[in-house]
């Protein structure tokens, strides 16, 4: 890796792919072709058409890939979308990021936006913003925190905890009958606490069910606890 | 007897005792492979159903293993297809299956290695079996060679037919997505097939076996 040069694109400039040791856009770069780097580090508005394969990436501004990504560790406080897949050990979130073709990672950070057009799968999944998943979000721990609106088709795993944020300006909203809802058509897991989510089928150990949920079915093993501000309208034991 | 080859994931997590958490575990580790995952509509909405013998022994097998191995490593032994081990004759000849006749064609082809990887040994294990069959001979292995390195990019896993057809004497093969259906004019007949998850099971249980 010693004798690979670095790539550099301050102001504009449009450059061919290939292996380098760091690659950094500060200004409006493109990059034609697959890169390999160590680092890549995307500051100004940077876009790689192809695959890029790195130990870590950092965006900042507004980044677009047009393949797959694949690195150790990827942080993202500006915008990014990746239109092929992203496979990464860890992911940090805190500005926006779409991914056409799924993720795959240990752990996943998200204090901003994410948008997934196919499934996610990780160890731990955090967040504390909003997401939008096409597809079934599965991850040994699943801890989210949200304001807003959030989506997955599916949720899968071990522990699942859905918390709404109550933020200052929800409880205005909610005078207005506005109230803030994590939709999903099924969650799954072992030990699972909603809130503020509306969902057809909750299968699962323990469940708790807590305040302004709406489910159609929860089907339980072990304990289930409901909110007297939920509505639950079928329970099974099984 | 479509229903009876099916077990629902309710069905299942009952029967092995396993937690929604370990089943969804195993997925994210490639223990079981995305296609067993069938999503059908049922009167409470949309349920997971999965092969039922498949599944079953799989879950059997894992459950065997997994305080003797990590699960990398169960990964490696039960889904091979996906990781990229790759095998030499030193490692092919004591299994004893393979010819050598074979190997050296699908070594000589554009693009053949004296290396291969799982997805190959499959290929070369069904080369094994057509050799026997009446009206096979090595032109049509060295064709099947060809034809393998120009699917690779399509084999990302193992749910596959490959079909052996005749038309006026002459046989060709083709690929199909294992739950899609060819429909054949009436001048082509159907020799035989080869369900390409079937042979990556007997194969993984030799390997591994080993």
């Amino acid at each position: 890796m010693d004798n690979l040069s670095d790539l550099k694109i301050s102001g504009v400039g449009r450059m061919g792919g290939g292996k380098f040791r760091d690659v950094k856009i500060s200004g409006k770069g493109e990059i034609d072709g697959d890169i390999e780097a160590q680092t890549v580090q995307i500051s100004g508005m940077g876009k790689i058409n192809g695959k890029t394969i790195a130990e870590r990436i950092s965006v900042s501004g507004m980044g677009t890939v047009s393949g797959s990504v694949e690195c150790k560790s990827i942080s993202n406080s500006g915008s990014l979308m990746i239109e092929g897949s992203l496979n990464a050990d860890e992911i940090r979130v805190s500005g926006s990021m779409t991914v056409k073709d799924g993720v795959k990672s240990r752990y996943i950070r998200c204090s901003g936006l994410l948008n997934s057009g196919a499934g996610i799968e990780a160890e731990v999944f955090r967040s504390r913003g909003e997401f939008k998943i096409k597809g079934l979000l599965n991850a040994n721990d699943v801890d989210v925190i949200f304001g807003w609106h959030s989506f997955a088709n599916e949720i899968g795993g071990e522990e699942i905890r859905i918390r709404h944020s109550h933020y200052m300006l929800s409880f205005i909203f909610s005078f207005f009958g506005k109230i803030d809802r994590l939709e999903a058509d099924l969650i799954e897991g072992n030990n699972i606490m909603v809130e503020y989510t509306e969902v057809k089928t909750i299968r699962g150990n323990n469940i708790l069910i807590g305040d302004n949920c709406r489910v159609d079915l929860v089907e339980y093993s072990g304990k289930l606890g409901i909110s007297p501000k939920a509505i639950v309208k079928n329970r099974v034991k099984v | 007897m479509e229903e009876n080859s099916f077990i629902t994931k309710k069905e299942l997590l009952t029967l092995t005792g396993i937690s929604y958490g370990q089943l969804y575990r195993w997925k994210r580790e490639n223990l079981i492979p995305e296609s067993w995952f069938i999503k059908k509509s049922s009167f409470t909405g949309q349920e997971t159903f999965f092969p039922r013998e498949k599944i079953l022994a799989r879950i059997k097998g894992i459950i065997e293993l997994k305080d003797k191995y990590s699960l990398e490593e169960l990964a490696d032994m039960l889904s091979p297809e996906l990781t990229n081990r790759s095998f030499d004759r030193d490692d092919l000849n004591p299994l004893g299956m393979f010819d050598s006749e074979i190997l050296d064609i699908f070594e000589k082809v554009p693009g053949g290695k004296n290396h291969f990887k799982f997805i190959e040994l499959i290929f070369i294990d069904i080369a094994g079996k057509l050799i026997k069959e009446p009206g096979i001979n090595t032109d049509n292995i060295e064709e099947l060679a060809r034809s393998m390195h120009s699917w690779m990019d399509v084999l990302k896993n193992t749910s596959f037919r490959l079909m052996v057809c005749e038309k006026n004497t002459v046989r060709f093969f083709l690929l199909s997505k294992q739950d899609s259906r060819i429909y054949n004019d009436n001048g082509t007949r159907e020799i035989s097939s080869y369900d390409l998850d079937e042979i990556s099971k007997e194969l993984n249980l030799l390997i591994t076996g080993k």
